[in-house]
């Protein structure tokens, strides 16, 4: 994790600090655009627009301490655009995006949580991946506890419902 | 999902291999093309009928006796006209020969006060200044828009106007500039005026200030010229100019049976008889027209109140390319590059179905000029950029592009702008004050 006076002096707008708290919340932040959107070129434009977004932002962000969920928060909303512009791109040009999934490693768990709702998702990533508790997430978010556990809870359900069917098969 | 699940997940997402280089990469291109949108945002400029190429040059030569600069800078809202100062010689002037309003004219609504604290008029524009408070944080509120009337019309029907988009530390208190500029001289016999400002805050606040200005305005020196100079075998006649506290204009006329395009005269200056050079203006409207047009109007920094006995017009560094090899071609639907003139060595690559990216290597570090202006489609129809931003580092300037092509035909015409092409040589026009 990066020391607190560093996402400071990056909300200041230092750049070499605002490099730095990005460089250190890299793993995560390429690991969930890549589990998003499934190929590694858009997960890199991702953290592309991310850093972007940051810069333009970084001084809105209210307590340093919550940096991590701040930028997955960003980084999901650039991934959600970025999967609906897709998905429009896709319908007027009727093309077909082949050869998506090769050589991606098998994300059974990631590939259900991507069914989910986007409010959801940003969710499962903030609690499991952030490891963060319910009453972080609501103050990082901006919403009270109880959206959060009810909004986890109808996220989970939805996951175990995912997975009973696909045993079926 | 359980604790199995969980871990699942955990070990699915952690055998994802991160590309540390291309990301390093990703990060950079990010904060570049924030920094140049932040510097391109720092003044936002509107224009009417006509449109005015924004130079940022950021002159740090200019020098300013700091006793001066300590003085104004203490008088309230004199900030922003002192920051002037360091790349306009004429802004020294005006403050030094006390030709300046004060008005001090306040006015509250929905938690805003705003004050206009006084004008720097003459016939070819105003310079506002103003400051506005308010109980919260301010730093980012935008202004909307901003009208000056007289006679309960328009001042700017023809003109353009210049106002900060404010964009710094958090803060409740704001002292800030207005630039109007008239391409007609403005007409005092009225001296009775209406300033409407609106702001994006929630409400949309507008306010509505009346003014009347009392002090008498300095009338401008006009001299005629039509001096016809050529350079690299490119003729160009200097037509006029007119001298006014808040700017000097060159009129300038090219010749149209020209073979080159002229572009940009990137280096022009005045000299007075003691050869103290005043050049131009370099932050804020640097003139009406383009090169392209035939007729051209160029603004310098002023030596009104200096008198001189008599001025030399230097022009040096006139970028040009040949006509006809003086655009790009792009086909936005086959995503492919189908025209770069042989002379010029810019890499263009198509970044989505309605964005360019151009860059070249480059000598300048301290100029920058958009490198397009303007495109047209096959049908010759005008096509709009919707933004574009520009950077310019470790050598190679870099500019994206990105145009409102819905309902145009491809392939689109993208014309230059600028281009480190220059011109041989260089002249000199004497201008005769009586």
């Amino acid at each position: 994790m990066v020391e607190i006076d560093i996402v400071k002096k990056a909300m200041k707008r230092n750049e070499y600090a605002l490099l730095q708290v990005l460089e250190a919340y890299e793993d995560a932040m390429y690991r969930t655009a890549f589990a998003y959107l499934k190929n590694e070129h858009d997960a890199i434009e991702a953290i592309q627009e991310t850093t972007y977004r940051c810069y333009k932002k970084i001084h809105t962000l209210k307590e340093p301490r919550y940096v991590g969920t701040w930028l997955v928060r960003i980084l999901l909303n650039v991934c959600h655009d970025m999967h609906k512009r897709k998905s429009r791109i896709e319908l007027r040009e009727t093309l077909e995006v082949e050869g998506q999934y090769y050589d991606s490693p098998k994300l059974e768990i990631v590939e259900a949580i991507s069914q989910l709702p986007h409010e959801q998702q940003q969710l499962i990533y903030l609690k499991y991946f952030q490891d963060l508790k319910n009453i972080e997430i609501a103050s990082a978010q901006n919403i009270p506890e109880g959206t959060v556990k009810s909004r986890l809870h109808t996220a989970l359900r939805k996951l175990r419902h995912y997975f009973s069917e696909r045993r079926e098969f | 999902m359980n604790e199995k699940e969980y871990t699942t997940l955990k070990d699915e997402l952690d055998s994802i291999p991160v590309p540390k280089e291309a990301l390093s990469y990703a990060r950079t291109t990010g904060l570049k093309k924030g920094q140049s949108e932040r510097r391109n945002r720092k003044r936002w400029i509107e224009a009417f009928t006509i449109t005015a190429a924004l130079i940022l040059i950021f002159i740090t030569t200019i020098r300013v006796s700091p006793a001066f600069a300590q003085a104004v800078a203490k008088i309230p809202g004199f900030a922003p006209l002192v920051e002037m100062i360091a790349y306009d010689k004429g802004m020294e002037d005006i403050l030094k020969n006390d030709y300046y309003e004060e008005l001090n004219i306040t006015e509250t609504k929905n938690n805003l006060t705003f004050t206009l604290l006084g004008i720097i008029a003459d016939e070819s524009g105003m310079i506002i200044n103003y400051e506005l408070d308010a109980p919260f944080e301010i730093h980012d509120l935008d202004t909307k828009g901003v009208e000056i009337r007289q006679n309960n019309k328009d001042l700017l029907e023809a003109g353009g106007l210049t106002y900060s988009w404010p964009d710094k530390e958090p803060t409740n208190h704001i002292e800030e500039i207005i630039e109007v500029t008239s391409n007609k001289n403005i007409d005092y016999t009225n001296p009775n005026f209406e300033l409407s400002i609106t702001f994006k805050d929630k409400h949309e606040t507008t306010f509505n200030i009346p003014f009347t200005l009392q002090k008498k305005i300095a009338k401008s020196k006009y001299y005629k010229l039509d001096q016809t100079i050529e350079i690299d075998e490119q003729k160009f006649t200097v037509k006029s100019l007119r001298i006014s506290p808040l700017r000097a204009k060159l009129d300038i006329a090219i010749d149209p049976t020209n073979t080159m395009q002229i572009l940009q005269m990137k280096s022009m200056r005045l000299l007075d008889e003691k050869g103290e050079v005043w050049g131009t203006i370099t932050n804020g409207f640097s003139g009406f027209g383009r090169m392209r047009d035939a007729e051209a109007s160029l603004f310098f920094q002023s030596n009104y109140f200096r008198e001189p006995k008599s001025l030399t017009l230097q022009i040096n560094d006139i970028q040009a390319l040949p006509k006809g090899k003086d655009y790009i071609e792009v086909d936005f639907l086959k995503k492919k590059v189908l025209y770069i003139p042989d002379n010029v060595n810019v890499n263009i690559n198509i970044d989505s179905f309605n964005t360019i990216r151009a860059n070249y290597k480059t000598k300048e570090e301290d100029h920058f000029y958009q490198m397009f202006f303007q495109a047209v489609d096959a049908h010759g129809e005008a096509v709009d950029s919707n933004g574009f931003s520009h950077s310019n580092r470790d050598g190679m300037s870099e500019s994206t592009y990105t145009f409102d092509i819905s309902n145009k035909t491809n392939p689109i015409r993208i014309y230059f702008n600028s281009y480190e092409n220059y011109l041989k040589g260089s002249a000199t026009v004497n201008i005769p004050l009586e």
